[in-house]
């Protein structure tokens, strides 16, 4: 029996070899995810484990925890004096102490005077430290800086830039303008790449000068004398401050600090190694329906042979062996394959999220042993399994089979799988009613329930389809008078409709999903587009590119600008109320109004005073706060209360607390803008006035003036990312469906070569052949197309009702696109039926009429 | 009673060698045959003699290594596979021993299926003519597999008519049909030579068969060794054995 598998596998190579790709390429999925996020693991465990100082004190805001090390509000604007690091050094556990002055605005230009690199991550600068065990930074090439015209970057930001040692490199800095030093060295991390974004370091007092002020630092290091443990270093300094009336401060050892780090990478990427994970099965999972169509098939031709072991003796468990072990072999030889394309496939990803923007760690390719058994566990597994059922089958042919001459599988009845398909329908209807009832606020239950229903109505969809397959093809057929080619290649697509519909639900699964997330996207975008339409009322905003606030000086130079009507900013700062994080925006309340249209409904914007907000109406019912009520909060500089005088109405991001400029910077706020709103006094010279802020705003690189039609350009192109990104998992999954298409119709082409023959012996040409062969390929196609965009348009908009109350207020269905899938999903079948038809096409017809 | 007509088919020193070298066999060693418009030719031998061979090459299915074949006066052995694909559509019906019938078209339909294939509307009255004289009018919209095989020989032998080929070839067609049904469709076969004056060239092991035919060519390894006008079945069982023996003899 051993024998007969491997001959079989001999045997039917060509067609084993379409199974073995369609496998090998969930596995490559799979086993590619899996390698991505090990390598990424191993990079961010190096970025973990890199050097650290064995104590950083650094402030903190009340709403942080004593021992975190982030703080809720821009970070590098929260100080300690300078002071303080000689007494940290001079307390006996301590060898050594050293100030620290960071900033993200240390923005690097390049010779347009843009700045470089893309927009969103961070343009670091840190103070040169010079102690080996406290930094991870080292001095590659050329000298630290020293003095404040020497600079040293980051080896990738002077790749970028094109900067070499001893070159002038233009920096933003916050107190002098831009500055042009020299760069004096090229500095690179130890044991990991850059995590994105520039780098560039000057000497400390240089760093404190230009981003800071005399005095200060943001955070001091403190190394423990010898033979002095972190924690007993860390309370040692903790006694210090506890004499001194220095406001919240945050002490964390080494160890805590790298804890963190990891725990916020993990957290971080838990969540898109679930998502392609599953996008992996899911190419699995499409591939189980080739697989299992493939081994039916086999089986069905073999029937004969297979009886015929049977007659001289071969037990039903041998056959059954010999058909398992076939698939076991294919299974392992797919593992194999599918192992070398994951690595393939995780440079694929490694692409992809970097195009989100992203920017990864430079990591090594990590294959861990859980890579290898998972891919030969997922990979034989799943043969073994979608084998059973048709070697199961094959062992009970009986022998007299044999003698019978033809061997056509008995067609069961579909009646069964419809009526199951049909409950699990019915079944799916009440799931997606019920999520439209939970609660609104439990959008997450909801949403779990959505997906439930989901699940059953594709798994209840592919149970029907064979028999939707059925009517419809012969519904079809009775269209067509005369029995052409076309008739003949839809008798063909419904001759056998298990098997059509197996192949179209592959192709339905992958576009169901496509079409879902483009209703929800394009009514993401839209939604988002109509809130900044309606809720913007400026004919100007002024943010910061690099997803930042932006400092006091944007406001100053634009002002006072000619032919402005309006010239208003706001701050945001968060507050805590319970457990519960919420925004608290301070706004000028003469002039809001006209920048900005909030729907108040009670109170009103120009009654706001110290200590009063108004609140949106979600916000109001979930803390069970009205007009008239106190609401009891932490602010970033301690515990507080707001009195509540107004509601509004909630738009898209126009959602939290509103209150005026004195009651924001009395909780804590930073002198730091989110926007400045600017209105132009006389319409038609709009442009004269958009030139003029760009003239004004010109020293300040990070900051940009935009339209409404600029901002929702920019949220359409993170929008068009995200769905490239999508696409272009779920392209895997439709890739492997076409497989499915190529390898179900070559299949049939070589069941039925006699006829195939005949029709040629009777005046078939090859050119009709081709076409018979590609518009059975065409109707599963659009089977599988329509069916898909169906169950996508209904999931779609269900669960744009479900996301409403987060922001995706407005459906949007891009029919266009939807029709691009349609037409593109049966174009694919077509290009798919290219191959089986030729051979179709090119089969000598003598052998096919004259084989018995 | 051949001179009088035009053939339907001319075969010149059609030679046919499969393989080359060692291994090369000769299937047809330079056959020469006319078969006039008309007449119900049966084609005889042992088996491996080169009849299904023969029956291949003249009507297109197969290519000749020498010879000239001339189908209604068209030189066929130069064709392309289009023009060939056209030829056989038009001017040659075929019924083969076995799988005959597309399964997923009714018998109508299959009847109908070179006509539909080009695109062509049959002719009503003559696609009536065809269906009575092959007696299956109430079974016109069953399918094969609903079919007894005397049946689906007669829809076979029904389409290879409808169409008014030229010349129809029949590879044994009763060779999987018992007695009864056999002489069904070679009593229609027949039929259809003296009522509708088709063209038919059989290829048959049953001298009853045969005798059904105006005339029987007998071949041997290859070549065309004997012929018979006017068979009976007797006579044809004779020559048979006279065959075998001198054929035996050659090799
Ligand atoms: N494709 C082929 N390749 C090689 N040799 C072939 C091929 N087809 C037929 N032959 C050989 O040509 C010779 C004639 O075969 P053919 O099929 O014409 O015989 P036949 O008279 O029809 O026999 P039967 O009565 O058994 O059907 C035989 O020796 C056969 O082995
Ligand atoms: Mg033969």
């Amino acid at each position: 029996m051993w024998r007969a598998a491997y001959r079989n596998i001999v045997a039917h190579r060509l067609r084993l070899a379409l199974t073995t790709l369609t496998v090998a390429l969930g596995i490559a999925f799979v086993a590619g995810t899996n390698i991505f996020t090990d390598s990424l693991q191993s990079s961010f465990d190096s970025l973990v484990a890199q050097p650290r100082p064995d104590v950083t004190v650094s402030p903190r805001t009340e709403l942080d925890q004593p021992g975190d090390g982030g703080t809720a509000i821009d970070g590098s604007a929260l100080t300690l004096p300078q002071g303080l690091v000689n007494e940290l050094a001079d307390i006996p556990a301590a060898e050594a102490a050293y100030g620290r002055v960071t900033s993200d605005r240390a923005y690097v230009l390049d010779a347009n005077g843009d700045i470089l690199g893309p927009d969103g991550p961070p343009a670091r600068v840190t103070s040169w430290v010079g102690i080996d065990e406290a930094s991870p930074l080292r001095i590659t090439e050329g000298a630290p800086p020293v003095g404040p015209d020497q600079v040293a970057v980051l080896v990738a930001t002077a790749e970028e830039g094109g900067f070499s040692v001893g070159d002038e490199i233009s920096i933003a800095t916050d107190n002098a303008g831009v500055v042009s030093p020299t760069i004096s060295g090229l500095v690179s991390r130890t044991l990991s790449g850059g995590l994105g974004g520039t780098l560039v370091v000057f000497d400390f007092a240089t760093t404190q000068q230009y981003y800071l002020a005399p005095d200060l630092v943001n955070s001091i290091g403190v190394m423990a004398a010898p033979g002095v443990s972190q924690d007993a270093l860390a309370s040692a300094i903790t006694g210090v401050l506890e004499t001194k009336d220095l406001g919240p401060i945050s002490v964390q050892t080494g160890q805590e600090s790298a804890d963190e780090a990891s725990e916020r990478i993990e957290e971080g990427f838990r969540f898109l190694n679930t998502f392609l994970l599953a996008f992996g099965f899911l190419a699995l999972f499409v591939a189980t329906f080739l697989i299992v169509n493939t081994f039916t098939m086999l089986i069905a031709q073999r029937t004969r042979e297979l009886a015929l072991l049977r007659a001289i003796g071969a037990s039903r468990r041998q056959v059954f062996g010999s058909v398992l072990l076939e698939a076991a072999l294919i299974g392992a030889l797919a593992s194999v394959i599918g192992l070398a394309g994951g690595v393939l496939v995780s440079y694929g990803l490694r692409a992809l999220v970097d195009r989100i923007g992203a920017t990864l760690p430079a990591a090594p390719l990590v294959i861990e042993n859980s890579t290898l058994i998972l891919a030969a566990v997922v990979g034989i597994g799943v043969t073994v399994l979608s084998a059973l059922g048709p070697a199961k089958r094959a062992a009970t042919i009986a022998p007299v089979a044999a003698m019978r001459s033809d061997s056509a599988p008995s067609s069961r009845s579909l009646r069964r799988s419809f009526v199951i398909g049909i409950s699990f329908i019915a079944l799916a209807i009440p799931f997606a009613i019920a999520s439209l009832n939970i609660s609104a606020d439990e959008t997450q239950q909801r949403a779990a329930v959505l997906g439930a229903s989901a699940v059953l109505a594709i798994i209840g969809t592919v149970l029907i389809t064979p028999t939707l397959a059925d009517l419809l093809f012969g519904w079809i057929r009775g269209a067509y008078r005369t029995s052409g080619v076309s008739k003949l290649a839809v008798e063909n697509a419904r001759r056998n409709p298990r098997r059509t519909s197996a192949t179209a639900s592959a192709l339905s699964i992958g576009l169901a999903l496509m079409t879902a997330v483009t209703v929800i996207g394009t009514s993401a975008r839209t939604s988002i587009g109509t809130v900044i339409e309606q809720t913007i009322g400026a004919d100007f905003v002024i943010t910061n590119s690099a997803f930042r606030p932006l400092e006091p000086k944007v406001y100053q130079s634009v002002k006072d600008v000619p032919g402005a009507d309006v010239v208003t900013y706001i701050r945001t700062v968060p507050l805590e109320v319970g457990e519960e994080r919420f925004t608290l925006t301070g706004v000028e309340t003469e002039y809001i109004s006209d920048v900005i249209d909030v729907q108040v409904t009670a109170g009103s914007l120009e009654d706001l005073a110290l200590g009063t907000a108004l609140v949106d109406s979600e916000t109001a019912t979930t803390l069970g706060v009205g007009p008239g009520d106190t609401v009891a909060a932490t602010f970033v500089n301690g515990p507080g209360s707001l009195r509540i005088v107004g509601i509004y109405e909630p738009i898209g991001f126009l959602q939290g607390f509103f209150a005026t400029m004195p009651t924001v910077m009395s909780i804590g706020a930073l002198e730091r803008d989110t926007g400045v709103y600017i209105t132009a006094s006389d319409e038609s010279q709009v442009e004269a006035l958009r030139a003029e802020l760009n003239r004004r705003i010109d020293g300040i690189p990070e900051a940009q003036v935009q339209d409404q039609a600029d901002i929702k350009r920019e949220i359409n192109q993170q929008f068009d990312v995200l769905f490239i990104f999508v696409y272009a998992l779920l392209g895997l999954s439709i890739l492997v469906a076409f497989l499915g298409i190529v390898n179900t119709l070559s299949l049939s082409v070589y069941e039925r070569f006699r006829e195939i023959g005949l029709l040629r012996a009777v005046g078939m040409t090859r050119r009709q052949i081709r076409r018979m062969i590609s518009t059975e390929a065409l109707w599963i196609a659009v089977l599988g197309t329509l069916l898909g965009t169906t169950i996508g348009l209904i999931y779609g908009t269900l669960f744009q009702r479900i996301l409403a109350t987060e922001g995706i207020t407005y459906l949007d269905i891009p029919w266009l696109q939807i029709g691009f899938f349609i037409i593109a999903g049966s174009a694919g079948g077509l290009v798919a039926s290219i191959w089986p038809a030729w051979r179709a096409s090119r089969m000598r017809i003598l052998s096919a009429i004259s084989t018995e | 009673m051949t001179e009088d007509r035009k053939p339907a088919i001319a075969a010149v020193d059609v030679r046919k060698v499969y393989g080359s070298g060692e291994t090369a066999v000769v299937a047809l060693a330079g056959i020469s045959l006319d078969v006039p418009q008309g007449q119900f030719a049966a084609v005889m031998g042992p088996s491996g003699s080169g009849k299904s061979t023969l029956m291949h090459c003249l009507a297109g299915l197969d290519s000749v290594t020498s010879g000239s074949i001339e189908l209604d006066g068209t030189e066929i052995t130069e064709l392309s596979d289009n023009k060939l694909t056209q030829l056989r559509r038009e001017q040659v019906g075929f019924i083969f021993q076995s799988f005959n019938l597309i399964p997923t078209l009714n018998a109508l339909e299959n009847i109908r299926l070179p006509m539909d294939i080009a695109g062509q509307r049959p002719d009503q009255a003559w696609l009536d003519t065809v269906i009575d004289t092959v007696g299956l009018r109430d079974r016109l919209t069953h399918r094969p597999s609903e079919l007894s095989g005397g049946q689906q020989q007669r829809v076979a032998a029904a389409r290879a008519l409808a169409s008014r080929p030229t010349i129809i070839f029949a590879d044994e067609p009763t060779g999987n049909l018992d007695s009864k049904s056999g002489g069904e469709v070679l009593g229609f076969l027949r039929k259809s030579v003296d009522e509708l004056g088709q063209t038919i060239v059989m290829v048959t092991h049953e001298a009853i068969a045969a005798s059904y035919a105006d005339r029987v060519i007998f071949l041997a390894d290859g070549f065309l060794v004997d012929e018979l006008f006017e068979p009976t079945p007797e006579r044809v069982f004779d020559r048979m054995k006279s065959l075998d023996t001198p054929g035996k003899a050659a090799v």
